[in-house]
């Protein structure tokens, strides 16, 4: 039972005003959230919680009277491990025992203020990096001190290892759990000395992540493993076409079914409310529903790419532009493609759900979200409360991906739970995530470039069209769509122009965003280049990358990791592509082999350069899991729109990569003392590139539509 | 429609809908939460449970069918979280979301049962049929093949 009581600082609850936005130009998607800030002034370190037994200097840290050391963890845990990362943060300054340190999930609620919790943009750790380091060094001032005036002796002369105060010169020692609750009484230092890169212990290190144990055991909770008393199931019957409505239910039948205990209409359908998932299931089964189709109901996906083809005839809004790309590219010899990718879904493996709880004064919610901050407002707004009286706990996520940035879930648990009165567990079935989700956008591209008498770009241009179920504001571009646009090589004359047409279909960030699509459609053209240029493809993007030797660094290592020339020269069908994203630089060569019009990816090699690294291990298993992400969506993914609805309904029609197409995989690190590169997303966007580019080598043909299907 | 079998090594009665799934039995009846729903088809294995040893998908199995039988799910795998594939697990820091690892593990237990010192090839093969969305099938094959080395 965590227990808060006033502070015996001042309280001064900073709400979250500033706005960071993403990217260049005007976007569409904002965080919410406070800028960085350091200790003075930063509220969220300056004051004292009470949580019971031992002392909590902030709110990021507590440190109980068995020595146990918890740290409180703002941001979702999706399986990127940023849990057990911000717990060595905070373990390095504190000079902690990692074994006696566990995490905690934040919760939102108005008696703690943990500031922005949303976690999206791989950008946890640069965020928090300083946050969670002086939160340890302050608990660690804080324990030295309290050892120091028992002792009597001088603070300077203790030094800390392993959860231990040691004064050497007496001889003297004491637990952090020995010293918790005299330290509470110290006062907090302002602005604590944070240790130097060489003085490290743990940073760097592939420590142990924290969530093993509970994920092997089946003890890990997750949003729908949530179980409050008296609580009920809920699954909602959806119109199938975007932004249709119910017409008429007729739910005798539903109400026959054993253990179905309401049937209810919400914004979004019909709820059917049980005391188990699967009667709650059975009566959705029964329910005959129906429904108006709407405007929607005759959407496709062939009149969905005939629009976005159209739509790219026309000039788009410039996004960025210099030197004279159009009179270039408008010469003869000017080599020109055009691209066409689908919309894609999240498909975690966890499908959405919440648990709201809402009562006459407050609402309860538990939720697998990346944006608890979000979850509150909309179930304030949702349950016409004020946001004070909401509280979010965040569970384990099941996969997140972008896609539990929106809380759908959430309004419509609370929405029954009000009505009923109940604890309510909202769940989706897996149809319902696939069919009723929101996705990344499908688009189109076309790249135009002409070489000079070398074969070098002298004139670069691309054309984006996203689909998108709203019109943009006049002057406005999505700059979600555009990033990883910028041409990451050195281009005299180039142009970037984005517009969207209209489709109904839903869309959200999906990991790595517009890199997923940029990075494919840029990388695979800058092969035709190099190839009319009859240049090796790694020769040429290295004359292209001067200026970038981050970039660089990592082509010429995955070359070496790779044997890209050796490999080459055996015949092998390798291809190479390289990105820029979320602050970290990455090069990756897959290798195909084709039989017929069947390929398989045999291998991966990636090198990435994210910075300066909390857990290699761990940045490595994101690196691991964003190549798969990539091959997935490479080799199958696609969502077709049929009748105003996603025709995918489940793993068959949408399948995942499994063991056995999962190609042998190696990552590399650059490691340096770099700004914190983002590590979630990297590894995706250049996995497509990689890959049509070695098809090309083996066959002969280029790629220009995703997913990869050979003639 | 009472149900009896043997569930983690108890026997245990259960009135429920025979045709309901074990999955939900599991979950919404015992409050044994580790086995995962992930489609509710038998196409992505996050369900993977053990009857009489075998891995089966409990969406599949209406409880009426496992009567008489002995199931065994994540939490019944070992007392304390130590069974050989757990270990290997954490050694070679397989899980990242952890939804669909509680299906992987059994999936991987009841391989190694039969097959005590698997191939690559034969891990890949009988691992093809649980999903991970993450992408830990790198860490899943070396785990498996660390259990069988070590025990």
């Amino acid at each position: 039972m965590t227990v808060f009581k006033t502070t015996r600082r001042k309280v001064l609850l900073a709400t979250g005003g500033a706005t960071a936005v993403v990217g260049a130009g005007a976007l569409w998607l904002k965080i919410r959230g406070r800028k960085t800030r350091g200790p003075v002034g930063d509220t969220r370190l300056q004051n004292e919680v009470f949580r019971g037994a031992g002392f909590a200097p902030n709110v990021f840290v507590s440190i109980d009277t068995d020595g146990t050391v918890t740290v409180w963890n703002i941001r979702s845990e999706m399986g990127q491990g940023i849990g057990s990362a911000l717990a060595m943060l905070v373990a390095e300054e504190l000079d902690a025992d990692w074994k006696q340190v566990r995490v905690q999930q934040a919760t939102v609620e108005a008696k703690i203020d943990y500031g922005s919790q949303f976690t999206a943009a791989s950008a946890s750790i640069a965020k928090d990096w300083k946050t969670f380091r002086q939160a340890g060094a302050i608990a660690r001032a804080m324990l030295v001190a309290a050892a120091a005036r028992q002792w009597d002796v001088s603070k300077d002369e203790c030094t800390t290892r392993n959860g231990v105060v040691y004064h050497e010169r007496s001889g003297k020692n004491a637990t952090y759990g020995q010293l918790a609750e005299r330290a509470g009484k110290e006062k907090a230092p302002r602005d604590p000395p944070l240790k130097s890169p060489d003085q490290y212990r743990l940073l760097g290190t592939p420590a142990v992540r924290l969530d093993l144990r509970e994920k092997v055991t089946g003890q890990a909770r997750f949003g729908l493993d949530v179980r409050v008393d008296d609580m009920l199931i809920a699954v909602v019957a959806r119109c199938p076409t975007f932004g249709g409505a119910v017409s008429s239910i007729d739910d005798t039948a539903t109400r026959a079914v054993p253990d179905v205990v309401n049937v209810l209409r919400i914004d979004t359908g019909v709820a059917v409310v049980a005391r188990n998932t699967w009667a709650a299931l059975q009566g959705r089964l029964a329910l005959k529903v129906n429904w108006n189709g709407g405007a929607n109901a005759a959407s496709n996906t062939h009149q969905i790419e005939d629009d976005l083809m159209s739509e790219l005839e026309k000039p788009g809004t410039v996004w960025k532009e210099s030197g004279k790309p159009l009179q270039h590219i408008s010469r003869p010899g000017t080599i020109e493609a055009s691209f066409l990718l689908p919309y894609l879904a999240h498909a975690t493996m966890e499908p959405m759900n919440a648990v709201a709880h809402v009562t006459s004064d407050r609402c309860e919610i538990w939720a697998p979200t990346q944006d608890p901050d979000g979850a509150r407002d909309l179930a304030a707004r949702t349950a016409k409360l004020a946001p004070e009286k909401v509280i979010v706990h965040k569970t384990f996520l099941g996969g997140g991906f972008g896609r539990r940035t929106n809380n759908d879930e959430v309004a419509e648990a609370v929405q029954v739970s009000q009505a009923l009165g109940k604890p309510i567990q909202l769940v989706w079935s897996r149809e319902d995530d696939m069919q009723h989700g929101r996705y990344r956008e499908a688009s189109a591209h076309r790249l135009h470039a002409s070489l000079d008498s070398k074969g070098m770009p002298i004139a670069w241009s691309h054309r984006i069209v996203t689909a998108s179920p709203d019109k943009p504001a006049a002057g406005e571009v999505n700059g979600i769509a555009l990033m990883g646009a910028e041409l990451p090589y050195a281009v005299a004359n180039h142009r970037i122009a984005w517009s969207s047409c209209l489709a109904p279909v839903p869309t959200t960030i999906w990991r790595s965003v517009g890199h997923s699509h940029n990075a494919f459609v840029m990388e695979t053209f800058l092969d035709e280049l190099a190839f009319a240029a009859a240049q090796d493809p790694i020769a040429y993007r290295r004359h292209l990358l001067r200026g970038k030797p981050r970039l660089l660094n990592c082509l010429e290592r995955v070359a070496a990791l790779s044997d890209w020339h050796d490999r080459r020269a055996q015949g092998q069908s390798l291809g190479v592509a390289i990105a820029e994203c979320f602050g970290s630089f990455v090069a990756q060569v897959a290798k195909v082999s084709v039989t017929g019009k069947n390929y398989a990816v045999d291998a991966v090699w990636c090198v990435t350069d994210c910075g300066r690294v909390v857990n290699p291990d761990t940045v490595v298993a994101q690196i691991e899991g964003g190549i798969i992400f990539g091959l997935t969506a490479a080799q199958y993914g696609k969502l077709q729109v049929d009748g105003g609805a996603i025709v995918e309904s489940n793993f068959d029609g949408y399948p995942l990569l499994r063991m056995l197409d999962c190609p042998r995989i190696a990552v590399e690190l650059v490691l340096n003392r770099e700004r914190n590169g983002g590590v979630g997303e990297v590894g995706v966007p250049t996995l497509a590139p990689a890959v049509a580019n070695a098809l090309f080598a083996a066959t002969g043909h280029r790629i220009r539509k995703l997913p990869i299907l050979l003639a | 429609m009472l149900t009896t079998f043997e569930l983690n090594g108890r026997t245990t009665e259960i009135d429920a809908d025979g045709d309901m799934p074990l999955l939900w039995v599991l979950r919404d009846i015992m409050g044994l939460t580790g086995t995962k729903y992930g489609c509710g088809r038998g196409l992505c294995g996050a369900c993977t449970v053990h009857l009489d040893g075998l891995a089966i998908r409990a969406c599949q199995h209406p409880v009426s069918g496992v009567a008489g039988h002995r199931v065994t799910t994540i939490e019944g795998l070992s007392p304390d979280g130590t069974h050989p594939v757990q270990r290997a697990w954490i050694k070679v820091q397989a899980p990242q979301c952890g939804y669909c690892q509680s299906g992987q593990i059994m999936t991987a237990a009841a391989l190694l049962t039969r097959i005590p010192k698997p191939t690559e090839q034969e891990v890949r093969s009988e691992m093809n049929g649980n999903l991970c969305r993450c992408g830990t099938y790198p860490r899943i094959q070396k785990a498996i093949l660390l259990a069988a080395e070590e025990g």
